[in-house]
């Protein structure tokens, strides 16, 4: 049995044949580089990374990169391949994350319990629970309700990929309908507070209800954005207000570090802003990183056919194979923060005790 | 110290994705072997 489409089918315009963006890439492993240095607490070099010079981090580069790269994948499958095999697709990497994640939990309480020696490190990483209730925990993680620190957002992408099929049928019959009723329940997080419970308690960190906002517009950006947003994207006002809007983030998020600039803020924008809930991707969050990638789409090259440096060549390494480096990176966090709390003065020791504690 | 094992963590991502991205040349369609 085939499942081709008809040539009238009203399937998307994007082609699987679609030259790769190595922006993307780029991006993707930029921000794969980021996550490992701001896994590490108290690490000098997050002052390098995203979240300190504004409301947004690497968390919405991946969720939009995610979306866009999915539409463009599955989108161009769809009107070469058909349905079904687009259907399964999208299914396969769904479960492929899935996957990723149950083996990157088994690697991960190994590990806490290597560097740990079964005591230490259990209530930073969240495992204490596996290892006093271990039955009940692997029930819970194979229903997606449990994730230890720093590997939450897996879950999310495994539902948002699940749901992909879902999000591709409703973008074939209507775009804007498809993305307004995204907005429409990323509303109901802010307004309602929905969200998917956890275990044993709280709610999951990255609420899917939420960021499924973030990866829809990406699929839409793929899907018809680009054409129907070029006019928009193109304007030199709407540039100068997303830069002004970066400024002023900037200038909120260095509040937080230096005290000083903690009363430059009238109370009445705080008071507007605050709280930034990261878990229901606060609306402050969503418009810095509109922002930013507004920015950087205008003043990145589109097409670029220099010679690639190295460490440009390095990020699109790291973004090709972005699953399992995000799964590495988790791991190697781990072992990094292990090295120098073993070491409290950080005396050059520390990374090969880490090392040797691991290979012991 | 902490410029160094980031570095060294870095590092060590750049080589597994070079490694998985010179492996996957040779993924070629074969037997299903189960």
């Amino acid at each position: 049995m085939t499942d081709h489409l008809p040539e009238t089918t009203d399937v998307p315009a994007v082609h699987a044949s679609q030259r790769r963006d190595l922006r993307l890439d780029a991006c993707r492993g930029l921000a794969l580089w980021f996550i490992f240095i701001d896994h590490i607490p108290d690490n000098a070099l997050s002052w390098l990374t995203l979240r300190n010079y504004g409301f947004s981090d690497t968390s919405e580069v991946f969720v939009f990169v995610s979306g866009y790269t999915c539409m463009l994948a599955y989108g161009g499958a769809l009107r070469e391949q058909g349905w079904l095999t687009t259907a399964v697709r999208a299914l396969r990497r769904g479960w492929e994350i899935y996957a990723a994640f149950l083996v990157l939990l088994i690697a991960y309480f190994a590990l806490a319990w290597i560097i740990g020696g079964g005591d230490r490190y259990l209530d930073e990483t969240n495992t204490a629970i596996f290892f006093h209730d271990p039955g009940a925990t692997i029930v819970h993680v194979l229903a997606l309700q449990f994730a230890p620190v720093n590997t939450d957002i897996l879950l999310t992408f495994a539902i948002l990929h699940l749901t992909f099929p879902g999000l591709l049928w409703l973008m074939t019959r209507s775009a804007t309908a498809t993305l307004g009723l995204s907005f429409l329940l990323y509303l109901m997080v802010q307004i309602f507070n929905w969200h998917v419970p956890a275990w044993p308690s709280g709610e999951l960190y990255f609420n899917p209800f939420a960021w499924q906002f973030l990866f829809v517009i990406g699929a839409w950006y793929a899907f018809e954005g680009t054409s129907r947003l070029r006019p928009i994207l193109q304007s030199r006002t709407l540039l100068i207000l997303a830069i002004v809007y970066l400024l002023f983030s900037l200038v909120v998020a260095l509040s937080w570090q230096f005290k000083a600039l903690d009363g430059l803020m009238p109370a009445a924008v705080t008071n507007l802003i605050y709280p930034i809930y990261k878990s229901h991707l606060a609306p402050v969050r969503l418009l810095h990183f509109l922002s930013l990638a507004l920015a950087v789409s205008r003043l990145a090259p589109p097409e670029w056919h220099g010679p690639l440096r190295p460490l440009m060549m390095a990020m699109i390494r790291c973004g090709e194979n972005s699953l399992s480096m995000y799964c590495l990176g988790v791991l190697l966090s781990l072992i990094a923060t292990s090295s120098w709390s073993n070491c409290p003065q950080a005396s050059p020791c520390s990374l090969p005790s880490a090392w040797s504690g691991l290979l012991s | 110290m902490q410029l160094a094992v980031s570095m060294v963590g870095i590092a060590v991502m750049i080589l597994a994705a070079t490694l998985l991205t010179w492996e996957s040349r040779f993924d070629r369609r074969g037997p299903r072997l189960f």
